[in-house]
């Protein structure tokens, strides 16, 4: 390079002298000479600037790089949250949760942290792209932002770069707060219970009339059209590529609050202006990228927590998650964080407000608006009353028939459900009072959030046909009946990989029982709503069992499979709900007849509240097993649980069971601890 | 490792809570922010999306690429608005207020001093911005249109549709 510079220097000092010595040349030569040497003096000073830049800046990135290798910056954990890494299970070194190879700008950077550091700091200093919005100053903005502030990086000696794409995604979002929203349990769907968890993105703009104008980071993964099983089993192997999308959030409203009738919390936080630029920056390099989904594990919930830990890397919310995120946990595991969380907001579902509203018109009104709805009654008939309650009707019924339309519970063609909806609100436009005095459904007491925490373990100790024995059970997740309610769907149960070892006086501790997965939904049925319940149970459990001839009985393991479906009323104005299913079973054990016994049951029930901390709980069941190994079985109980706070709760219960004309009774005392 | 292991720890259960979920488990539109597609292709694409359709996207489905990068592009935010809540906007209408036509107000840019005149005017030609039972997004903006720029104050709000 220093050459070349002399050499110019030296053809400038001869075309100086040239002029200098030849004063001959006409005026009009001089001046070509002079536009030349001007040319020259230019090209050469670009020539030189250039290549002491360049010196320069290999300089200044050889002194960055020595400074991020004796720091070991790339082990800080802002740069492993930016980049996903975790610590390998079982072996040893790291790697990055990220599946997408764009995302890394190293070959080495999914398992080596300090090649993609040095790799970035080389990117970002890069002179010239194809495209202005590829530069990695524009693809990585998180990384350069922390980059920047932690090497102290000089921004003059930085290429600019304009980042137009980015800019205007940051202009149209314009973050100025974050919350943090948890649609809950869809009703009728305990399986919803696991809820979900997305961000939303305020601007300054937003007010509380104005909400669902907000945008929202939605992390999920794209399923195509697989269903059931296959569906279930490919999100547990991780075979779906998760990616975070941007969209409004009057969508989710309608999708998680109208189309699922969930209600919807959510938890303003209290990021500070940095940290959200943190934040945004960093989703825009998730953007599009590829993970492998997990439904369990690597879901919707957890990937969330990334972006937190980028801002505020001292959280470390992933790592309490190694196992599996459940939402609710790690929604938490942010608002226990103190000082963050600054308010809680609540969004009624559709099914809940119109519930709430429904409660407040008398009977009488009540009927006509399911008379209107379902078209026994014009329209037209609300004219007879009085203005108040016509607007009151019209606008349950308009509601109701959202709803029941959206649910696919009323049989109307589209054009007769359309002209049906339309004619509601027509009438409605033309009753002058705006709204109706009819009150919104108040904030629940208990916040999904404030509810019994989600691993359970339960010691108990009984009498069980003469013989003493005690439990030790572990449940992992999530929910039962007996439960504390508070934050909680009532008649929802989802209990998941429960597990259950019985000692017995005499001999030692044995198995006793593992259900991976019990369902239940137990939701009143009423004219409007129309929800049915239904129960699914597949469990691995220790029973006697006396077989054929065989007159000694036995302890055997007997893996079951229990589904049904039911219909359930409330009553004692609602502190008691009834319950009933027809149920089909299935039964693999290895002694029985051709190994299985299969059937159909029956199974009658209630729970009852006595007061807020105290529910009661009958049972009876009976089945009749037609193949394979044929018998009968009778069971009824009776269960009771007082909550002594809000993670410990009393347990006492009664059971007896006829399984083949075995007859076992058990009585059951214990203790539930949540932690 | 840790995927595999919880993989096989877990593949014993079928659960269903994940399928819950419209989308993968977590929610809707992991599609929209996919691509970064021409705004041009779509102007021809509009289709008729009326009251109690089913969950489909009339207008400005996320496919058709209203978006960019997940953002709703200006000219297009009235009618990915409407689109998406016409129902609930035609019961705000009916009624008169409401958050759904809040919102569109703000969307307009409606002055605070103007709201309440607007939602009288929408209600008061509540059969105009929807003048039938298959009335599309498309006609509702169209009335809007007319609506607003029959009135004095509101018709500066045109601008914005």
């Amino acid at each position: 390079m220093r050459p070349a510079f002399f050499i110019s220097i030296e053809l400038a000092r001869a075309m100086l002298g040239i002029i200098r010595i030849s004063p001959k040349f006409s005026v009009p030569d001089i001046s070509i000479l002079r536009i030349i040497f001007h040319l020259l003096l230019l090209a050469s000073s670009v020539f030189l600037a250039i290549s002491v830049h360049a010196q320069d800046s290999e300089n200044y990135l050889s002194e960055l790089k020595k400074e991020v290798i004796e720091r070991e910056l790339y082990m800080e954990p802002r740069w492993w949250a930016l980049l996903h890494y975790w610590d390998n299970w079982f072996l040893p070194g790291y790697t990055s949760f990220a599946d997408d190879s764009e995302f890394f700008l190293s070959s080495l950077g999914k398992t080596n942290a300090r090649e993609e550091l040095l790799k970035t700091i080389d990117s970002i200093f890069l002179e010239q792209v194809d495209s202005a919005d590829k530069h990695s100053q524009c693809l990585f903005p998180a990384r350069l932002k922390w980059l920047v502030s932690e090497l102290n990086i000089d921004l003059s000696r930085l290429p600019k770069v304009s980042c137009a794409q980015y800019r205007s995604w940051r202009e149209a979002l314009d973050a100025k707060k974050l919350t943090l929203v948890f649609p809950a349990t869809y009703l009728n769907s305990p399986a919803s219970s696991f809820g979900h968890t997305f961000l939303r993105i305020d601007s300054s703009k937003l007010n509380s009339s104005n909400r669902p104008l907000a945008y929202t980071a939605n992390y999920g993964a794209e399923t195509g059209n697989s269903v059931g099983l296959s569906y279930a089993l490919k999100g547990i192997v991780g075979a779906y590529q998760g990616t975070f999308s941007v969209a409004p959030y009057y969508r989710l409203i309608k999708q998680y609050n109208d189309i699922e009738s969930r209600d919807i919390w959510e938890y303003e936080l209290n990021f500070s202006e940095d940290e959200i630029d943190y934040i945004l920056a960093h989703l825009w390099e998730l953007k599009g990228r590829g993970f492998d989904y997990y439904f369990f594990s690597e879901n919707c919930s957890f990937l969330l927590l990334s972006l937190f830990d980028v801002a505020r890397p001292e959280l470390g919310l992933q790592k309490k998650f190694p196992f599996w995120a459940i939402p609710l946990d790690t929604l938490r595991s942010v608002i226990d964080e103190p000082g963050l969380l600054a308010r809680a907001e609540f969004r009624p579902s559709a099914e809940t407000r119109l519930e709430f509203m429904r409660s407040q018109l008398s009977e009488g009104q009540q009927n006509l608006v399911l008379d209107i709805v379902e078209g026994r009654e014009p329209v037209e008939t609300i004219e007879s009353l009085e203005e108040e309650s016509r607007s009151a009707i019209l606008e349950l019924a308009t509601d109701y028939f959202s709803l029941l339309n959206n649910s696919g519970k009323i049989a109307l063609s589209p054009e007769e459900s359309r002209k049906r909806g339309y004619g509601l609100l027509l009438a409605r436009s033309k009753q002058r009072a705006s709204r109706s005095s009819l009150l919104e459904p108040p904030i629940p007491k208990t916040r999904p959030d404030e509810g019994h925490l989600t691993k359970r373990l339960s010691i108990a100790g009984g009498e069980e046909s003469d013989r003493l024995f005690y439990d030790l059970g572990i449940r992992p997740a999530y929910h039962d009946l007996l439960d504390p309610g508070y934050g909680r769907l009532p008649g929802s149960e989802l209990r998941f990989f429960e597990l259950l070892f019985r000692g017995y006086e005499e001999d030692g501790v044995d198995f006793q029982r593992f259900a991976p997965l019990t369902i239940k939904s137990i939701t009143p049925y009423n004219r409007f709503t129309r929800n049915k319940s239904w129960n699914f149970e597949l469990a691995l459990e220790r029973r006697r069992v006396a077989i054929d001839d065989h007159v000694e009985t036995n302890y055997e393991n007997i893996l079951r499979l229990d589904a049904g479906l039911g219909v359930a009323t409330s009553a004692l104005g609602g502190k008691a709900v009834l319950y009933g299913f027809t149920q089909v079973v299935g039964e693999y054990e290895n002694d029985y007849r051709d190994n299985h016994a299969v059937g159909a049951g029956l199974v009658l029930g209630s729970f009852l509240d006595i007061s807020d901390d105290f529910r009661l709980k009958f049972d009876v069941e009976a089945y009749e097993y037609l193949f394979g190994e044929q018998h009968q079985e009778w069971n009824a109980s009776i269960q009771s649980a007082y909550q002594l706070s809000r993670n410990i709760s009393f347990k006492f219960g009664f059971e007896r069971e006829e399984k083949n004309h075995l007859f076992t009774e058990r009585v059951r005392v214990g203790i539930d601890y949540f932690f | 490792m840790k995927k595999l292991t919880l993989a096989l720890a877990i593949s014993l259960a079928a659960p269903n809570f994940a399928a819950a979920d419209s989308v993968g488990g977590c929610g809707l539109g992991s599609k929209i922010f996919h691509g970064q597609r021409g705004i041009a292709a779509q102007s021809l694409a509009i289709t008729t999306n009326g009251f109690y359709g089913t969950n489909t996207f009339g207008i400005t489905s996320g496919t058709l690429g209203c978006e960019q990068n997940g953002v709703v592009q200006s000219n297009w935010k009235v009618a990915m608005y409407l689109d998406n809540n016409l129902n609930r906007f035609a019961k705000d209408v009916s009624v008169g207020e409401g958050e759904t036509l809040d919102s569109l107000a703000s969307l307009l840019g409606v002055e605070t001093a103007d709201k309440d005149e607007f939602a009288k005017a929408l209600k008061d030609n509540f059969s105009t911005l929807f003048s039938s039972a298959d009335a599309t997004s498309q006609d509702v903006v169209a009335g809007l249109f007319a609506v607003l720029n029959d009135s004095n104050s509101l018709a500066q709000y045109t601008a914005n549709l």
